[in-house]
């Protein structure tokens, strides 16, 4: 069995120009209530997922442990901070509003949000889940015609670069309203990290390892302003014989069959 | 002696009937001496008390909130505490399956479903729903199903060629998927009817789609019956004697429509909670997180070969009283009319 | 006799063509239709959007999108899904329609077989605990929700008692074609007919023995049986003759529902991908030209089923004619 740590991760954006996650603390509160041990395992247990505050997953380019949401904030996360949550959401002004979560379908999204709604309620809102079918749930939330407030998300690289999960994903330019295609889930357009973001994707053809330092202090200012609950990183899991030999994974086609043997 | 008396009390063959005894008094008698039908009743009696009693035995008895995620949560079985959804220990070992049926009420009585809720408790809230969206949608049919067999029956003409054409139109939609179509497009969006503003959680939604779906399957045979009464004798000596058509309708025609529809409440009642059971089934109905029978037996689809008893117990909960409210209903038409039993009017 | 056929066929043309307007519309008023973003691929352009949108002609006037879609449907029969881009309508519905008729042709057969005996049973065995006993089993048929059903069927055959000499032989979820293997077809389909045909034999034999046990108590009967008949062959040639007009209507209707997809939980619960199925995951994705196309392949078969149930009805009774 091989287990190897994927680039991707599990999140919820969170639609910041609609309420009530058009406030940093209602946000702030999403994330430190989540427990996401629970979240984990939904999708398998900690044998397919490790948890995650952050957007790069971990072993990326740019990748440096950091997580404030926790009950002992520094780099790994323990522990959901519910008292915390419901100060927050309390000083936030937006305790009682309607929550609606968005989820494809399938059994594990489904899941995920019938958890993130029960979290949702217990830090006093009034949530509620929509599961839409997995073949129009992608274009559905982007539009913000429909008016999604939070979804159960997930990302896979599409290419081994940072900008790959924090422009594609968190930049002005990926923002499109009223356009199924509007990949900027959360609608976050903050001018200063915009600004940097196109500094790091500049610097990374001259200089890649200043701009993966970059990388980093961006992913702790997106992070911080909190667009979005980060849940998990999943693994991916390999089930070969013992006779299969020469293993290699590729982050992005996964295992390499044309480089192994059998005996 | 049997037949038809003048006040309209059907007596089958050698029944003793007491002189002056209205014919409801009269279905009542033969209602309570079927001795199969009062027991059924008693049972449906207990489910609903059950499910009326689901908050007292969810706070005091269970000590939980079965519409809170419990994952992380932790229980007591035979005296150790173990937690609610722990990691499987079959196969890969990947995973995690929710504890079975610990037969403890205070603890999990049935088992954890894949969220950590008790089951026993949601079990007893989603029967209320189930009851409640069952009895609204079977009043709703009845009531206009009623309105409009009488309508059109006793009217005819242009009013009924219209108000056949609709029901045709409507029936023909296969109702399963009349009534898919129709949640999937409101549940998309909220319904505004007037004053009346139906969000897509609101439980009013599933009740007036399988109401709507079913009032051709009952109305119907109630303008058939309306045809009939229209050419018998005291209806014609009625309106001979110059009664207005309002007396007519209220006091010949209706008082005879109303035990076919009192007939057909039951049994829309089970083929009510059926519909809702299988819309919740195909995740069209109530929606999360409120619960009804048929969103547990969703719930326990993905844990059937695990934990069985998720999506076995809602499944018998409803074979029980659907079965019930059947014999029950039987009885009742038996009662008001103990000819139909040997003319076998179904 | 021509005139009441020829009317009948024109209210059956009004009604489908009702029936896929009124379609059209429910879907067309939802949110998240806009297929364009879809048929684009992901993360296209805005300039991407408004070229599809041109060349699937989804910028045009609702009266005329129908008329091409109907056009498409029915004359081209080129129309294609909004989900599955290219895929056409058509194929997918004709593809479909063999698994459905399998296994509602195999449910009936047994269906009908096991509700005459039931109902034959309980009417000659009349007020003994043989009659009681086979009532109660059809009500408790009638009283389980379908689904539910093949989901426990499914947990003893697929899992329990898997090993067993009982469920050994049962393949996988899904459906075998008969081209392909018919013994693997037999096989798959089954528990599925067993599952979809208890619900119905419980009404058909209650209704069955409703109408026995009334034709028992009419002239002709007695008559018979005065001739000295026996009782067996009073029932099977005399009275069942009758019983079975009201039977073969019922029938007559609830087949053609099902043709028409009305199996959807039981072909959702084996894996079976039939109209039924075929209905359901189109509503789910909004992808209206599958459902425009299988709404009106079910409404087909309801209304016909119902003018030929009706036809039968004008043949033996001249009355209902002039109705």
């Amino acid at each position: 069995m091989h287990v190897t740590p994927l680039t991707a991760f599990w999140y919820l954006p969170m639609n910041v120009n609609l309420p009530p996650f058009n406030n940093l603390k209602a946000r702030l509160a999403v994330n430190y209530a989540i427990d996401r041990n629970a979240a984990v395992k939904i999708f398998g247990g900690p044998n397919l997922a490790s948890p995650s505050c952050q957007v790069l997953p971990p072993g990326f380019p740019g990748h440096k442990d950091y997580c404030p949401y926790t009950k002992n904030p520094g780099t790994k996360w323990s522990a959901p901070d519910l008292a915390k949550a419901k100060q927050l959401v309390k000083e936030s002004g937006t305790k009682g509003q309607k929550v609606t979560v968005y989820s494809s379908d399938d059994d594990v999204n489904k899941a995920m949000a019938v958890y993130t709604q029960s979290v949702l309620n217990s830090i006093g809102y009034k949530a509620s889940i929509k599961p839409i079918s997995v073949n129009i749930f992608f274009t559905y939330v982007q539009n913000t015609k429909n008016k999604v407030q939070i979804n159960v998300q997930q990302w896979y690289q599409d290419y081994p670069a940072a900008s790959d999960f924090l422009y594609i994903l968190f930049g002005c330019e990926s923002f499109h309203p009223g356009s199924d295609s509007s990949i900027n889930f959360s609608g976050f357009c903050n001018k200063p990290i915009n600004a940097q973001m196109h500094k790091a994707l500049t610097l990374s053809i001259t200089n890649p390892s200043a701009a993966n330092s970059l990388w980093a202090k961006i992913d702790k200012q997106v992070t911080d302003q909190a667009p979005m609950a980060t849940l998990f990183s999943p693994k991916h899991l390999d089930f070969v014989s013992k006779r299969v030999g020469n293993f290699v994974f590729s982050k992005q086609f996964y295992w390499l069959v044309d480089q192994t043997w059998v005996q | 002696m049997s037949g038809v008396a003048t006040d309209g009390v059907v007596v089958a063959a050698g029944e003793h009937v007491p002189a002056g005894a209205s014919p409801w008094a009269l279905a009542r008698r033969r209602l309570r001496r079927n001795k199969i039908a009062m027991v059924m009743a008693g049972v449906l009696v207990i489910v609903v008390v059950a499910c009326l009693a689901a908050p007292l035995y969810a706070h005091h008895i269970a000590h939980t909130n079965p519409f809170q995620s419990n994952l992380d949560g932790t229980t007591i079985v035979n005296g150790k505490i173990v937690s609610v959804v722990p990691p499987s220990t079959t196969g890969l070992g990947l995973g995690s399956v929710p504890i079975g049926p610990t037969w403890d009420p205070q603890h999990y009585l049935l088992g954890a479903d894949d969220q950590g809720r008790d089951v026993a408790a949601r079990l007893l809230y989603g029967g209320r729903n189930s009851l409640l969206i069952g009895t609204a949608a079977a009043l709703i049919t009845c009531f206009f199903a009623t309105m409009i067999g009488i309508l059109a029956g006793y009217f005819g003409g242009p009013l009924d060629g219209v108000l056949s054409r609709l029901l045709d139109v409507v029936w023909a939609f296969p109702v399963y998927l009349l009534a898919i179509s129709l949640s999937t497009v409101l549940l998309t969006r909220s319904f505004s009817l007037g004053p009346l503003k139906l969000q897509s959680g609101s439980l009013l939604l599933p009740i007036l789609i399988i109401g709507v779906v079913y009032i051709p399957y009952v109305a119907r045979p109630i303008r058939g019956e309306v045809l009939s009464l229209r050419r018998r004798e005291f209806v014609e000596a009625a309106e001979g004697l110059g009664a207005s058509t309002w007396r007519v309708l209220w006091s010949d025609i209706l008082r005879n429509v109303v035990t076919t529809a009192i007939v057909f409440f039951p049994l829309m009642l089970a083929i009510d909670m059926l519909t809702e059971a299988a819309l919740s089934f195909l995740s069209i109905g109530v929606q999360p997180p409120d619960a009804s029978w048929g969103t547990i037996i969703l719930d326990g689809q993905g844990l059937l070969y695990t934990r069985p008893t998720v999506a076995l117990a809602p499944g018998i909960a409803i074979a029980v009283t659907v079965l019930a409210l059947n014999v029950l209903g039987d009885g009742v038409r038996d009662a008001l009319d103990p000819r139909a039993k040997l003319r076998g009017v179904d | 006799m021509l005139r009441f056929a020829a009317r009948r066929l024109v209210s059956m043309v009004f009604v489908l063509f009702s029936i896929s307007v009124l379609t059209f519309l429910i879907f067309f008023a939802t949110p998240g239709v806009d297929p364009a973003a879809r048929i684009a691929g992901r993360n296209a352009d805005q300039q991407t959007l408004k070229l599809v949108r041109k060349d699937f002609g989804l910028d045009k006037p609702l009266p005329v999108q129908y008329a091409l879609m109907m056009k498409k449907l029915f004359i081209t029969r080129d129309l294609t899904s909004f989900v599955n881009r290219g895929a056409k309508v058509v194929p997918q519905v004709t593809q479909a329609a063999p698994v459905t008729l399998s296994l509602v042709f195999g449910a009936a057969v047994i269906w009908i077989v096991m509700s005459i005996a039931m109902g034959l049973l309980a009417a000659v065995y009349r007020g003994t605990p043989i009659d009681a006993l086979v009532m109660i089993v059809g009500l408790i048929g009638i009283s389980m929700p379908v689904f539910w059903l093949g989901e426990v069927v499914n947990l003893l055959s697929q899992s329990r008692f898997h090993h067993t000499i009982f469920f050994s032989w049962v393949p996988p979820l899904g459906y075998i074609p008969f081209t392909q293997s018919p013994a693997g077809w037999f096989k798959a389909l089954l528990l599925p007919w067993l599952t979809l045909s208890i619900l119905f034999i419980g009404i058909y034999a209650r209704v069955l023995r409703s109408a026995l046990v009334e034709a028992q108590e009419e002239d002709y009967v007695r008559t018979a049986r005065a001739k000295g008949i026996t009782e067996r062959r009073v029932m099977l040639r005399h009275a069942l003759r009758t019983s079975l007009i009201a039977f073969v209507s019922l029938f007559g209707l609830d087949f053609g529902a099902l043709v028409g997809g009305g199996a959807l939980l039981t072909e959702v619960v084996f894996g079976l991908h039939g109209i039924g199925k075929l209905t359901f995951d189109s509503l789910q994705n909004l992808d209206l030209p599958v459902i425009l196309a299988t709404v009106i392949y079910a409404a087909f078969f309801v209304v016909l089923a119902n003018a030929v149930v009706d036809l039968v009805y004008a043949l033996l009774d001249p009355r209902v004619r002039h109705a």
